[in-house]
């Protein structure tokens, strides 16, 4: 199993260039929501640097999904900068943000899947927005739901699925377009603890083909049993971080 | 659930191909949406056919008012250059001062021809006309006065005619003023405002319309701001996510445009006789206005296009104001 993967990993080392993986650059960022007095996100400064995986942990409301969605340019800082790969955020103009956005993988923690749509037409989604032939499409769907285990789910509708599986929906319609950037928020909240374990080694591997993956967290267990580097907020302070 | 993210990529996945792959991508994808605004607008048929029928009504009136339009450019069609008068003098007027009377017609910038017919000329015209001719030599005296054929500038408006008519009977010499076509006239007169008419009111429906669609769209986008969202977030162009509604505002278009013709096509069933009638009694023979293929086929494009603009407008103004 592993030297397979090993020759596989080297292989797509070698057909892509070695800034495959793109760096975040969080510096001085705080988010203020309408309001509040206090920032979501409180001069927040912190690089994770290209392939790699980073856990971000924290409390209920700490600001990880605030810290999330201003790296995918949801929202702007209230004040300070996020650079990602070498693109600074802010300059970004309504025509570069979707090809900025077609380079992410997202895992969203409410899932966001689409409810009219089958889970097949769900995971293709990123795909599909960047025109892709259908064959590309379904070939790399099916492979990236039976990666997550749901090979034959491709044609119900996500109401009809668990909401773990929803979860893995999400994750499958995150790996898909094979991104630059991973950002998985709670990506297994649902989940049992041999399948966290699972998604946690994909995204190990994901790693290992050059994407830097971003996993917010509160399961401290899990990020232990894992001994990947951290960063914890608390009310929006980053309060630490390791490295390894 | 297998371990492997490479594999994900690597195995024997079909290559995106080149232009000729990603055209077939492109029409899969506009099939999908086209197929999928036909079924959206099925199953909200209530709703629908509610925005088809104001738009089509919006759409049938100014139709309805260039039918007649061009009903009655048929009705004048036949004459090309304006209706002539014709000047009866008194008897007996001499010579020079029907030379006189002569020029000063010919002068007249409205007036593009003035032909004297004498007494005699006239005589054999209105034997020839009647058929009658030994009658006419039983005469031993010519009833007839002398007579002016006039032939107005064509570009003379309604209004002009008769007062030039008021004018020249008012001249002494005259003692009767014939215009064969004043009716026609005000016919071409009331053409042209028809004409302005339903220009004016095209403009307006055809704004009407574009609301209605855009209303109806709008109503769709917020149905669908959740989906929206996400698509902003996996990458989509804002011209990728206004697609779909785009296939919408045609869609409401279209069928907007079919009832617009189906109005229409029942209006003229039941208008055609009485109007038919009435001209009849006016001694004009007229060909129904023509509802033609090339027309219908006009209406429906142009529905279409209304529909798209307004969807357009609906998605850039709602769009817009997400907060991606
Ligand atoms: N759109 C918003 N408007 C106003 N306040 C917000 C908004 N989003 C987040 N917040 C606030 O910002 C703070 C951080 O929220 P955030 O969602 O980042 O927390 P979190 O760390 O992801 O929590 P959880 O673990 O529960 O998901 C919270 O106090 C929350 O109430
Ligand atoms: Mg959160």
């Amino acid at each position: 199993m592993y030297s397979t993967l090993a020759t596989l990993w080297t292989r797509c080392l070698q057909a892509t260039n070695e800034m495959f993986g793109l760096g975040v650059q969080l510096t001085e960022v705080t988010k203020m929501f309408a309001g509040r007095s206090r920032g979501a996100l409180q001069g927040v400064s912190h690089s994770f640097e290209p392939g790699t995986i980073t856990f971000v942990t924290g409390h209920s409301g700490a600001g990880k999904t605030t810290l999330l969605r201003l790296i995918m340019n949801q929202f702007p800082p209230t004040y300070g900068q996020v650079i990602v790969g070498d693109v600074n955020l802010a300059t970004l103009n309504a025509r570069q943000l979707p090809r900025f956005r077609q380079q992410l993988g997202v895992v969203f923690q409410e899932h966001h899947l689409l409810s009219a749509r089958t889970v097949l037409d769900n995971v293709m989604l990123p795909l599909r927005v960047s025109g892709r032939s259908r064959a590309l499409m379904e070939s790399r769907a099916l492979n990236a739901l039976a990666i997550m285990g749901l090979d034959d789910k491709g044609d119900v509708f996500p109401e009809q699925l668990s909401t773990g599986e929803q979860q893995r929906v999400g994750i499958a319609r995150a790996l898909v377009n094979r991104p630059r950037l991973l950002l998985a928020d709670e990506p297994t909240g649902n989940l049992d603890p041999e399948m966290s374990k699972s998604v946690m080694r994909l995204f190990r591997e994901f790693r290992e083909i050059g994407t830097t993956v971003i996993v917010a967290s509160h399961d401290l267990a899990l990020i232990e049993a894992f001994g990947a580097p951290f960063i914890e907020l608390r009310e929006g302070e980053l309060v630490g971080h390791t490295r390894s | 659930m297998k371990d492997s993210a490479p594999e994900l990529w690597s195995q024997s996945a079909p290559r995106d191909g080149g232009v000729h792959a990603r055209i077939i991508a492109w029409g899969r994808e506009h099939a999908l949406l086209l197929r999928e605004s036909f079924e959206h607008v099925t199953r909200n048929l209530v709703a629908s056919l509610l925005a088809w029928t104001l738009i089509g009504i919006a759409l049938s009136l100014p139709l309805g008012l260039y039918l007649i339009q061009t009903g009655l450019q048929l009705i004048t069609g036949p004459w090309s250059t304006s209706p002539g008068v014709t000047l009866y003098l008194q008897a007996g007027i001499a010579d020079e001062r029907l030379t006189a009377l002569h020029a000063l017609l010919e002068e007249d910038v409205r007036i593009e021809s003035a032909i004297h017919v004498p007494p005699d000329a006239a005589l054999n015209q209105f034997s020839d006309l009647i058929g009658l001719e030994s009658l006419v030599e039983d005469l031993t005296s010519n009833p007839l006065p002398d007579a002016f054929d006039l032939v107005p500038v064509t570009s003379l408006p309604a209004s002009d005619m008769e007062r030039l008519i008021e004018e020249l009977a008012s001249i002494e010499e005259v003692r009767d003023v014939v215009s064969e076509g004043l009716w026609l006239n005000r016919v071409l007169a009331l053409s042209e405002l028809v004409k302005r008419l339903s220009l004016i009111l095209a403009a307006l429906f055809g704004v009407g319309a574009l609301l209605i669609t855009a209303s109806s769209v709008r109503l769709v986008i917020e149905s669908r701001l959740a989906e929206l969202q996400v698509m902003s977030l996996v990458g989509a162009t804002p011209r990728f996510m206004r697609r779909p509604f785009i296939y919408f505002g045609i869609m409401y278009g279209l069928g907007g445009g079919f009832i617009a013709t189906m109005l229409i096509s029942v209006g003229i069933l039941m208008l055609r006789e009485p109007a038919l009638e009435f001209l009849g009694s006016y001694g004009v023979e007229v060909p129904a206005p023509g509802f033609d293929a090339p027309l219908v086929m006009l209406i429906l494009v142009a529905a279409a296009l209304i529909g798209a603009v307004g969807a357009q407008g609906a998605c850039r103004r709602r769009l817009k104001s997400l907060e991606m």
